[in-house]
Protein backbone atom coordinates (compact mmCIF):
# COMPACT_ATOMS: atom_id res chain seq x y z
CA UNK A 1 0.00 0.00 0.00
CA UNK A 2 1.45 3.32 -1.03
CA UNK A 3 1.40 6.43 1.49
CA UNK A 4 -1.38 7.80 -0.67
CA UNK A 5 -3.41 5.22 0.06
CA UNK A 6 -2.48 4.44 3.75
CA UNK A 7 -3.67 8.01 4.26
CA UNK A 8 -6.65 7.95 2.44
CA UNK A 9 -7.45 4.59 4.18
CA UNK A 10 -7.04 6.50 7.36
CA UNK A 11 -8.95 9.70 6.59
CA UNK A 12 -11.89 7.40 5.43
CA UNK A 13 -11.41 5.49 9.21
CA UNK A 14 -11.59 8.65 10.91
CA UNK A 15 -14.66 9.70 8.97
CA UNK A 16 -16.43 6.66 9.45
CA UNK A 17 -16.02 7.07 12.84
CA UNK A 18 -16.78 10.55 13.16
CA UNK A 19 -20.04 9.69 11.31
CA UNK A 20 -21.06 6.86 13.84
CA UNK A 21 -20.20 9.02 16.70
CA UNK A 22 -22.65 11.36 15.29
CA UNK A 23 -24.99 8.70 14.90
CA UNK A 24 -24.25 7.10 18.82
CA UNK A 25 -25.05 10.48 20.43
CA UNK A 26 -28.14 11.15 18.26
CA UNK A 27 -29.70 7.56 20.22
CA UNK A 28 -27.52 7.97 23.29
CA UNK A 29 -30.40 10.13 25.45
CA UNK A 30 -32.82 7.41 24.54
CA UNK A 31 -30.14 4.78 25.37
CA UNK A 32 -30.13 6.58 28.70
CA UNK A 33 -33.28 6.88 29.21
CA UNK A 34 -33.88 3.23 29.27
CA UNK A 35 -31.10 2.54 30.93
CA UNK A 36 -32.58 4.41 33.97
CA UNK A 37 -36.44 2.83 33.99
CA UNK A 38 -34.89 0.43 36.11
CA UNK A 39 -32.56 1.77 38.31
CA UNK A 40 -35.49 4.83 38.75
CA UNK A 41 -38.22 1.79 39.44
CA UNK A 42 -35.05 0.53 42.13
CA UNK A 43 -34.89 3.62 43.71
CA UNK A 44 -38.97 4.22 43.93
CA UNK A 45 -38.77 0.56 45.58
CA UNK A 46 -35.65 1.61 47.79
CA UNK A 47 -37.61 4.85 48.81
CA UNK A 48 -40.71 2.75 49.84
CA UNK A 49 -38.89 0.04 51.76
CA UNK A 50 -37.38 3.29 54.05
CA UNK A 51 -40.66 5.02 54.64
CA UNK A 52 -42.49 1.81 55.57
CA UNK A 53 -39.18 1.44 58.15
CA UNK A 54 -38.96 4.51 59.29
CA UNK A 55 -42.52 4.75 60.24
CA UNK A 56 -41.98 0.82 61.93
CA UNK A 57 -44.15 -0.76 59.15
CA UNK A 58 -42.47 -3.93 58.78
CA UNK A 59 -43.91 -6.96 57.71
CA UNK A 60 -41.13 -9.66 56.36
CA UNK A 61 -42.78 -11.34 53.28
CA UNK A 62 -43.82 -7.73 51.93
CA UNK A 63 -40.02 -6.92 52.24
CA UNK A 64 -38.87 -9.79 50.69
CA UNK A 65 -41.00 -9.98 47.94
CA UNK A 66 -39.90 -5.76 47.23
CA UNK A 67 -36.25 -7.26 47.54
CA UNK A 68 -37.00 -9.54 44.73
CA UNK A 69 -38.11 -6.78 42.94
CA UNK A 70 -35.12 -4.90 43.33
CA UNK A 71 -32.98 -7.89 42.48
CA UNK A 72 -35.08 -8.29 38.69
CA UNK A 73 -34.83 -4.06 37.96
CA UNK A 74 -30.86 -4.84 39.07
CA UNK A 75 -30.83 -8.07 36.65
CA UNK A 76 -32.90 -5.66 33.58
CA UNK A 77 -30.45 -3.12 34.49
CA UNK A 78 -27.51 -5.25 34.23
CA UNK A 79 -29.03 -7.05 30.86
CA UNK A 80 -29.06 -3.12 29.73
CA UNK A 81 -25.45 -2.04 30.31
CA UNK A 82 -24.18 -4.90 28.74
CA UNK A 83 -26.29 -5.04 25.46
CA UNK A 84 -23.90 -1.72 25.18
CA UNK A 85 -21.46 -3.76 23.56
CA UNK A 86 -23.41 -3.59 20.24
CA UNK A 87 -22.08 -0.17 20.05
CA UNK A 88 -18.80 -0.85 19.50
CA UNK A 89 -18.12 -1.40 16.11
CA UNK A 90 -15.29 -4.18 16.69
CA UNK A 91 -17.96 -6.81 17.99
CA UNK A 92 -18.85 -9.79 16.71
CA UNK A 93 -22.56 -10.18 17.53
CA UNK A 94 -25.03 -10.90 14.94
CA UNK A 95 -28.17 -10.87 14.84
CA UNK A 96 -31.28 -10.77 12.48
CA UNK A 97 -31.66 -7.48 9.97
CA UNK A 98 -35.61 -7.67 11.19
CA UNK A 99 -34.54 -7.52 14.68
CA UNK A 100 -32.09 -4.71 14.23
CA UNK A 101 -34.59 -2.56 11.87
CA UNK A 102 -37.19 -3.10 15.07
CA UNK A 103 -34.24 -1.39 17.59
CA UNK A 104 -33.43 0.97 15.23
CA UNK A 105 -36.93 2.11 15.15
CA UNK A 106 -37.44 1.84 18.70
CA UNK A 107 -34.44 4.01 19.31
CA UNK A 108 -35.48 6.88 17.05
CA UNK A 109 -39.34 6.67 17.09
CA UNK A 110 -39.39 9.90 19.66
CA UNK A 111 -37.33 11.87 17.36
CA UNK A 112 -39.44 10.87 14.10
CA UNK A 113 -42.82 11.82 15.43
CA UNK A 114 -41.55 14.68 16.61
CA UNK A 115 -40.67 15.44 13.47
CA UNK A 116 -44.12 14.26 11.98
CA UNK A 117 -42.56 11.54 10.63
CA UNK A 118 -44.68 8.08 10.90
CA UNK A 119 -43.73 4.81 10.63
CA UNK A 120 -45.63 1.41 9.41
CA UNK A 121 -44.22 -1.84 9.11
CA UNK A 122 -45.87 -3.71 6.87
CA UNK A 123 -46.79 -7.17 6.88
CA UNK A 124 -44.01 -9.88 6.29
CA UNK A 125 -43.93 -12.52 3.82
CA UNK A 126 -44.33 -16.17 5.52
CA UNK A 127 -41.77 -18.25 5.76
CA UNK A 128 -38.72 -16.19 4.86
CA UNK A 129 -35.67 -17.03 6.54
CA UNK A 130 -33.25 -13.82 6.97
CA UNK A 131 -29.62 -14.72 7.42
CA UNK A 132 -27.90 -12.77 10.44
CA UNK A 133 -25.82 -9.90 10.00
CA UNK A 134 -23.01 -8.32 11.86
CA UNK A 135 -25.40 -6.41 14.65
CA UNK A 136 -23.19 -3.06 15.20
CA UNK A 137 -22.00 -2.11 11.71
CA UNK A 138 -26.11 -2.64 10.09
CA UNK A 139 -27.65 -0.74 13.22
CA UNK A 140 -25.14 2.06 12.48
CA UNK A 141 -25.96 2.03 8.70
CA UNK A 142 -29.69 1.66 9.76
CA UNK A 143 -29.99 4.30 11.92
CA UNK A 144 -27.86 6.99 9.58
CA UNK A 145 -30.56 6.37 7.11
CA UNK A 146 -33.12 7.13 9.97
CA UNK A 147 -31.30 10.52 10.79
CA UNK A 148 -30.92 11.02 7.21
CA UNK A 149 -34.59 10.86 7.06
CA UNK A 150 -35.18 12.89 9.73
CA UNK A 151 -32.41 15.28 8.98
CA UNK A 152 -34.15 16.11 5.59
CA UNK A 153 -37.68 15.97 6.05
CA UNK A 154 -39.48 19.42 5.59
CA UNK A 155 -43.48 18.00 5.75
CA UNK A 156 -44.94 15.75 7.64
CA UNK A 157 -43.98 12.37 5.67
CA UNK A 158 -45.31 8.14 5.83
CA UNK A 159 -42.55 5.63 6.04
CA UNK A 160 -43.85 2.36 4.89
CA UNK A 161 -41.68 -0.25 5.83
CA UNK A 162 -41.11 -3.60 4.76
CA UNK A 163 -38.60 -6.42 4.04
CA UNK A 164 -39.01 -7.53 0.09
CA UNK A 165 -36.67 -10.36 0.31
CA UNK A 166 -34.42 -11.89 2.86
CA UNK A 167 -31.64 -9.67 1.81
CA UNK A 168 -33.52 -6.17 0.72
CA UNK A 169 -35.59 -3.98 2.50
CA UNK A 170 -38.09 -0.89 0.92
CA UNK A 171 -39.17 2.04 2.16
CA UNK A 172 -41.77 3.78 0.80
CA UNK A 173 -42.02 7.25 1.73
CA UNK A 174 -45.69 8.89 1.20
CA UNK A 175 -46.90 11.89 0.40
CA UNK A 176 -47.00 15.05 1.08
CA UNK A 177 -43.55 15.25 -1.48
CA UNK A 178 -40.66 14.29 0.06
CA UNK A 179 -37.40 14.96 -1.65
CA UNK A 180 -34.69 12.63 -0.13
CA UNK A 181 -32.18 14.80 -1.85
CA UNK A 182 -33.44 17.76 -1.41
CA UNK A 183 -31.23 19.64 1.20
CA UNK A 184 -32.00 21.32 4.57
CA UNK A 185 -31.31 24.70 4.78
CA UNK A 186 -27.70 25.21 4.64
CA UNK A 187 -27.84 26.90 7.86
CA UNK A 188 -29.12 24.23 9.50
CA UNK A 189 -27.59 24.34 13.50
CA UNK A 190 -26.68 20.64 13.31
CA UNK A 191 -24.51 18.28 11.19
CA UNK A 192 -26.46 16.16 8.88
CA UNK A 193 -26.23 12.91 7.53
CA UNK A 194 -25.65 13.49 3.68
CA UNK A 195 -25.59 10.51 0.92
CA UNK A 196 -21.60 10.66 1.17
CA UNK A 197 -21.61 9.63 4.93
CA UNK A 198 -24.92 6.86 4.41
CA UNK A 199 -22.59 5.31 1.95
CA UNK A 200 -19.50 5.30 4.44
CA UNK A 201 -21.84 4.08 6.64
CA UNK A 202 -23.29 1.42 4.15
CA UNK A 203 -19.74 0.22 2.92
CA UNK A 204 -18.67 -0.80 6.37
CA UNK A 205 -21.88 -2.54 6.91
CA UNK A 206 -22.19 -4.17 3.63
CA UNK A 207 -25.18 -2.54 2.79
CA UNK A 208 -26.17 -0.66 -0.46
CA UNK A 209 -28.82 2.26 -0.43
CA UNK A 210 -30.85 3.48 -3.56
CA UNK A 211 -32.68 6.53 -3.58
CA UNK A 212 -35.67 7.58 -5.47
CA UNK A 213 -38.13 10.11 -4.81
CA UNK A 214 -40.36 8.00 -3.24
CA UNK A 215 -38.30 5.17 -2.22
CA UNK A 216 -35.33 4.10 -0.32
CA UNK A 217 -33.96 0.67 -1.06
CA UNK A 218 -31.70 -1.19 1.42
CA UNK A 219 -29.86 -4.23 0.23
CA UNK A 220 -27.00 -6.41 1.56
CA UNK A 221 -25.07 -9.65 1.26
CA UNK A 222 -26.37 -12.80 3.69
CA UNK A 223 -22.83 -14.56 2.98
CA UNK A 224 -20.68 -14.13 5.51
CA UNK A 225 -16.72 -12.53 4.13
CA UNK B 1 -53.05 17.24 51.49
CA UNK B 2 -54.36 14.26 49.74
CA UNK B 3 -54.15 14.70 45.47
CA UNK B 4 -55.83 13.03 43.05
CA UNK B 5 -53.01 12.26 40.27
CA UNK B 6 -52.91 10.19 37.17
CA UNK B 7 -49.62 8.57 35.92
CA UNK B 8 -49.14 7.77 32.34
CA UNK B 9 -46.43 5.36 31.96
CA UNK B 10 -46.20 2.28 29.77
CA UNK B 11 -43.45 0.34 31.67
CA UNK B 12 -45.46 -2.00 33.89
CA UNK B 13 -43.15 -1.57 36.83
CA UNK B 14 -42.22 1.85 36.94
CA UNK B 15 -46.28 2.76 36.75
CA UNK B 16 -46.68 0.06 39.48
CA UNK B 17 -44.33 1.34 41.90
CA UNK B 18 -44.97 5.04 41.28
CA UNK B 19 -48.52 4.40 42.12
CA UNK B 20 -47.85 2.41 45.31
CA UNK B 21 -45.28 5.22 46.30
CA UNK B 22 -47.73 7.88 45.94
CA UNK B 23 -50.19 6.42 47.63
CA UNK B 24 -47.99 5.80 50.53
CA UNK B 25 -47.51 9.31 50.40
CA UNK B 26 -50.63 9.53 50.78
CA UNK B 27 -52.60 10.23 47.55
CA UNK B 28 -55.31 8.92 45.38
CA UNK B 29 -53.73 7.35 42.40
CA UNK B 30 -54.72 5.94 38.98
CA UNK B 31 -52.04 4.80 36.04
CA UNK B 32 -53.06 3.65 32.62
CA UNK B 33 -50.44 2.82 30.47
CA UNK B 34 -51.14 4.61 26.94
CA UNK B 35 -51.97 8.02 25.42
CA UNK B 36 -55.20 7.07 24.34
CA UNK B 37 -56.69 5.75 28.00
CA UNK B 38 -55.27 8.68 29.47
CA UNK B 39 -57.19 10.88 27.09
CA UNK B 40 -60.20 8.66 28.50
CA UNK B 41 -59.45 9.39 32.21
CA UNK B 42 -59.19 13.23 31.40
CA UNK B 43 -62.56 13.21 29.49
CA UNK B 44 -63.77 11.43 32.81
CA UNK B 45 -63.03 13.51 35.43
CA UNK B 46 -60.07 16.23 36.70
CA UNK B 47 -57.12 15.12 37.99
CA UNK B 48 -55.14 17.52 40.43
CA UNK B 49 -51.45 15.94 38.98
CA UNK B 50 -50.93 13.86 35.82
CA UNK B 51 -47.16 12.80 35.77
CA UNK B 52 -46.52 11.44 32.33
CA UNK B 53 -44.04 9.55 30.40
CA UNK B 54 -42.31 10.85 27.42
CA UNK B 55 -41.88 7.77 25.42
CA UNK B 56 -45.66 6.24 25.53
CA UNK B 57 -46.59 3.52 23.15
CA UNK B 58 -48.80 5.14 20.97
CA UNK B 59 -48.21 8.77 21.27
CA UNK B 60 -45.36 11.20 22.38
CA UNK B 61 -45.86 12.91 25.79
CA UNK B 62 -45.56 16.05 23.93
CA UNK B 63 -48.42 15.22 21.12
CA UNK B 64 -50.69 14.09 23.79
CA UNK B 65 -50.37 17.24 25.81
CA UNK B 66 -50.92 18.96 22.73
CA UNK B 67 -53.97 17.14 22.43
CA UNK B 68 -54.95 17.60 26.17
CA UNK B 69 -54.44 21.66 25.63
CA UNK B 70 -56.33 21.65 22.44
CA UNK B 71 -59.65 20.08 23.86
CA UNK B 72 -59.10 22.29 26.56
CA UNK B 73 -59.30 19.03 28.65
CA UNK B 74 -58.60 19.66 32.69
CA UNK B 75 -57.29 23.65 32.84
CA UNK B 76 -56.76 23.47 36.35
CA UNK B 77 -54.90 20.17 36.11
CA UNK B 78 -51.07 20.28 36.58
CA UNK B 79 -48.84 18.19 34.24
CA UNK B 80 -45.20 16.60 34.85
CA UNK B 81 -43.08 14.89 32.18
CA UNK B 82 -41.35 12.16 33.35
CA UNK B 83 -38.49 11.40 32.06
CA UNK B 84 -35.09 9.51 31.89
CA UNK B 85 -33.54 12.28 29.17
CA UNK B 86 -31.37 14.65 30.76
CA UNK B 87 -33.07 18.37 31.01
CA UNK B 88 -30.40 19.66 28.26
CA UNK B 89 -31.81 16.74 25.36
CA UNK B 90 -34.20 18.23 23.10
CA UNK B 91 -37.62 16.27 24.07
CA UNK B 92 -36.66 17.70 27.99
CA UNK B 93 -36.11 21.64 26.56
CA UNK B 94 -39.49 20.87 24.97
CA UNK B 95 -40.92 19.34 27.50
CA UNK B 96 -39.60 21.57 30.28
CA UNK B 97 -41.27 24.72 28.15
CA UNK B 98 -44.63 22.89 27.17
CA UNK B 99 -44.93 20.93 31.13
CA UNK B 100 -45.73 22.75 34.21
CA UNK B 101 -42.52 20.37 35.55
CA UNK B 102 -39.72 18.40 34.52
CA UNK B 103 -39.28 15.56 37.00
CA UNK B 104 -36.38 13.25 35.51
CA UNK B 105 -35.42 9.46 36.29
CA UNK B 106 -34.74 8.14 38.32
CA UNK B 107 -37.38 9.99 40.52
CA UNK B 108 -35.73 11.99 43.60
CA UNK B 109 -38.31 11.77 46.66
CA UNK B 110 -37.35 15.59 48.31
CA UNK B 111 -38.40 16.73 44.24
CA UNK B 112 -41.30 14.65 43.82
CA UNK B 113 -42.35 15.97 47.09
CA UNK B 114 -41.88 19.53 46.42
CA UNK B 115 -43.68 19.50 43.07
CA UNK B 116 -46.67 17.76 45.27
CA UNK B 117 -46.84 20.89 48.24
CA UNK B 118 -46.27 23.05 45.34
CA UNK B 119 -49.87 21.70 44.11
CA UNK B 120 -52.53 23.61 45.60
Amino acid sequence: MTKEQQTASSNTHWQLAGIRHHVFLKVFSVLRHNLLGPISVTRMNHSIMRRNLEKDVFDKTKALARLNKIELQLEEAVFGIRGLSIWDETSDAEASPEAIVSAGLKLMSGFLTLRNISVERLPEDSGVTYALVRESPFLYAWLGLLCHIEDHATKPIDLHIHFKDPTRLEIVITQPLYDVNAQRAADAPHAIVDHAALKLLADAAGVQFEFSPQIIKMGWLTQKD
Amino acid sequence: MKKSILIVEDYPEAGATFKELLELLGHEVEWVVNGQAAMQKLHEGAFDLVFMDLNLPDMHGLVLLKQVREKELSPDTRFIAVSGHSAKDAAAVEASRVFDHYLEKPIDLAVLNRILSSTA
